[in-house]
């Protein structure tokens, strides 16, 4: 192989794998072997490390500001270094062109125009679908489609994989695997980048960030928005020009240059917009109506039915608990196990219809306090076998705690026992959406066995899910079926304390510290044994 | 900033001037940031390691040895949080992600090498030597930054993947000769 194709094999590698074992070895061989390999590769690494470093997006390092006591900071740019470093780029043009001759102007006129060539070219579409709506979640999907009007591309519950969207007419709402809710109105050409990047090429966009999701970056040729925790929309129009605006919370907004860096960033609050014209660099504040944007846009959650003949169904397994949330008595939800444990609602979590009588737990207030708890120290209803089988359904795709089992003790950290949902968040290492089980022994916050159940969940979807543990076997169940299946060794769990919907009830953690499901639940039960794979099926499909 | 200007600027600080440090920031942000992304290759968590850096030599400003270089300490954190990062996600590697960590381990001496020929303000030479690569080499680099990976820029360019890694590969090469000769 010659050198210059050794080392694009080693770049292929680099940036995006997918090379064979014997390709890897082969190559880490050459490396080791030949110091000319290894130095023009460090010279292809370090050129990519600093492109990246150059020309990536101001970034907004919220947590510096915070050591820094800089979060008042008025204009927003004590650590905007990019801002200066891009700033000498603009001085240096600035003083070329003081100091030379009106030729200079032209040509300087030449490359904008250039400029707006490189746009245009990048813009055109590509004909080439990315995604498809028949092939399940895996690692590379980002985003899964949650509702579109008939002309939508993807059918509803589609996941999508990085890659090219467009539709000419009607609209599509996506989310992407950690909860960023965009409604995408046509004619429209975007490109999902990954779960936080969408690359909007033309159309209008309306983009929801939930907590925890704060630095979702819609790009365009010509401007950036990163968000700050917020709500905002964005238009870009066929020729590069376009508008933000900011309906709630803040956003920076970034005016690029022709390759893609950050030229000059605006903060917008709620209720601002700016227009970006890329011909002359330029970022003005206007104004403009809301309604000049589309409404984030997706059908109503879908009810939960349940026959009347289920409970008989669940009571016939023996559960030690179960919990229907069909009505408050005494302010507690009653426990269908006679004479035991009921749970108490805490904040603003609440009972509600669903349909044909049925009723749910309601945790969509995204108040800081709401989940349920059993109030009481409880006998150990996690220890040795035992199994959890609920509906769930979530508002949207997070590191949701669905039931929480630890010590009973208020000073207690930790947890000996979760079954959550889990997303793309990217503090948390997680890839894809799933179910996740913790066990820990003592309560903790890491450590002990976990358990990944990597089929992927759907937001506004109730799912069956059901965890079961059996001598050191712990089994997940999404919606019937196996999802995974590990052995947690023998750990005794100390569970003495219930919690619902939330991690623990600690004032001291915001509720997306503490995980608090923003959605609903229903029916959940808790068994003393390991359910057998039948009676789990029978158990979600009511 | 010279080690005596930066002195000068951490006295600052340690004297209770906290917000001094942000000067710090913007000056040694894009070394620290180079660093950081040429190992790193999922640019959100590079960033935020970034960030932690900059939070960990803020609360260990004092252990700084004033007329030493500050980059090199930022450095030293950095490569510190870097290898920290590889251990916390290593459970989690696949395949392609070990290979990445195995070319590092082997490139590590050369890499520090070539970083430590970057010269004064090679930012502004980036910037200048990318805006003089041919429109094909500029269209490839701006859609890599933007995440898309080698099929959709072949795509892109009406080309084949194989041909986009040995454009790449010509592009970064352009660019180092472009910024070893100084402005273009």
């Amino acid at each position: 192989m010659k050198p210059e194709t050794t080392l694009a094999k080693l770049l292929e590698g680099w940036l995006d794998g997918g090379l064979s074992d014997a390709e890897q070895s082969e190559l880490l061989r050459q490396l080791d072997e030949d110091p000319a390999l290894r130095r023009s590769f460090a010279e292809q690494v370090a050129i990519l490390g600093a492109t990246r470093a150059a020309v990536d997006a101001n970034p907004r390092w919220l947590a510096l500001f915070d050591v820094l006591e800089l979060a008042d900071d008025p204009d927003g740019e004590a650590l905007s270094f990019e801002s200066a470093t891009m700033s000498r780029i603009d001085t240096a043009s600035r003083s070329s062109w003081y100091s030379r001759t009106t030729i200079w102007g032209l040509a300087a006129a030449v490359a904008l125009l250039l400029t707006a060539g490189f746009l245009l070219k990048i813009r055109q579409p590509n004909p080439a679908l990315a995604t498809d709506p028949a092939e399940p979640a895996d690692g590379t999907s980002v985003a899964v489609v949650i509702g579109g009007s008939p002309e939508a591309q993807f059918a509803t519950g589609s996941y999508l994989k990085p890659g090219l969207i467009s539709q000419k007419d009607g609209w599509m709402t996506v989310q992407t695997l950690n909860g960023v809710c965009v409604t995408l109105d046509a004619p429209f050409e975007a490109s999902l980048v990954s779960h936080d990047r969408i690359l909007l090429n033309k159309g209008r966009a309306r983009v929801r960030v939930p907590e925890g999701a704060e630095g979702f970056r819609l790009e365009s040729p010509a401007f950036d928005v990163v968000d700050l925790g917020t709500e905002f929309a964005a238009l870009v129009n066929a020729d590069g020009t376009g508008t933000c605006r900011v309906f709630e919370g803040k956003a920076d907004v970034s005016l690029l240059d022709s390759i893609g860096a950050v030229k000059r960033t605006q903060q917008l609050v709620a209720s601002e917009s700016v227009r970006i014209t890329p011909s002359i660099q330029a970022m003005d504040a206007i104004h403009e109506a809301d309604d000049s944007y589309p409404e984030i846009k997706h059908p109503p959650r879908p009810k939960l039915n349940i026959p009347s003949s289920y409970a008989a169904d669940v009571m016939a397994m023996a559960p030690v608990a179960y919990w229907r949330f069909e009505a408050l008595q005494d302010g507690k939800v009653p426990n269908e196990v006679a004479g035991d444990i009921s749970l108490k609602p805490a904040g603003t979590a609440a009972i509600i219809p669903e349909v044909g009588g049925n009723h749910s737990a309601d945790l969509t207030h995204r108040s800081q306090v709401e989940y349920f708890i059993i109030p009481s120290k409880t006998k150990h209803l996690l220890e040795e076998d035992f199994s959890i089988s609920l509906f769930a359904q979530f508002s949207w795709l997070q590191n949701f705690a669905l039931i929480s089992a630890t010590r009973y003790d208020p000073g207690s950290q930790g947890h000996s026992f979760v079954l959550q949902s889990y997303a793309s968040f990217r503090r948390s290492g997680f890839n894809g959406t799933g179910l996740h089980a913790v066990l820990r022994d003592p309560p903790a916050w890491d450590g002990g066995a976990e358990v990944y159940g990597k089929n992927p969940l759907r937001p506004l979807h109730w799912h069956h899910i059901a965890a079961t543990r059996s001598g050191n076997m712990v089994t997940l169940y999404l919606d019937g079926e196996v999802v995974a299946r590990e052995s947690s060794g023998a750990m005794p769990l100390d569970s003495r304390q219930i919690f619902v919907g939330r991690l623990n009830g600690s004032r001291d953690q915001s509720r997306m510290e503490a995980r608090g499901l923003v959605g609903h639940i229903d029916e959940l039960a808790i068994f003393p044994r390991a359910l057998s794979g039948g009676e789990v099926r029978k158990l979600g499909s009511p | 900033m010279t080690n005596e200007e930066s002195a000068v600027v951490i006295r600052a600080v340690l004297g209770g001037e906290s917000r001094e440090f942000s000067r710090l920031v913007r000056e040694f942000g894009l070394p620290v940031r180079s660093f950081i992304h040429a190992r790193v290759q999922n640019a959100a968590d590079a960033e935020d390691l970034a960030q932690e850096t900059f939070i960990a030599a803020f609360r260990g400003l004092s252990k700084f040895q004033l007329g030493q270089s500050f980059e090199a300490w930022l450095i030293g954190i950095a490569r510190h949080r870097v290898l920290g990062h590889f251990r916390s996600t290593g459970r989690r590697h696949q395949a392609n992600e070990r290979f990445r960590e195995e070319c590092l381990t082997k490139i590590e001496l050369e890499l520090a090498e070539v970083e430590g020929e970057s010269g004064h303000d090679p930012l502004n030479r980036l910037m200048n030597c990318v805006e003089k690569l041919p429109e094909r080499m500029r269209q490839l680099i701006r859609s890599r930054l933007r995440g898309e990976d080698a099929s959709m820029a072949a795509r892109l360019l009406d080309t084949t993947r194989g041909a986009v890694y040995m454009l790449q590969l010509r592009a970064n090469h352009q660019l180092r000769e472009c910024m070893m000769k100084g402005s273009p």
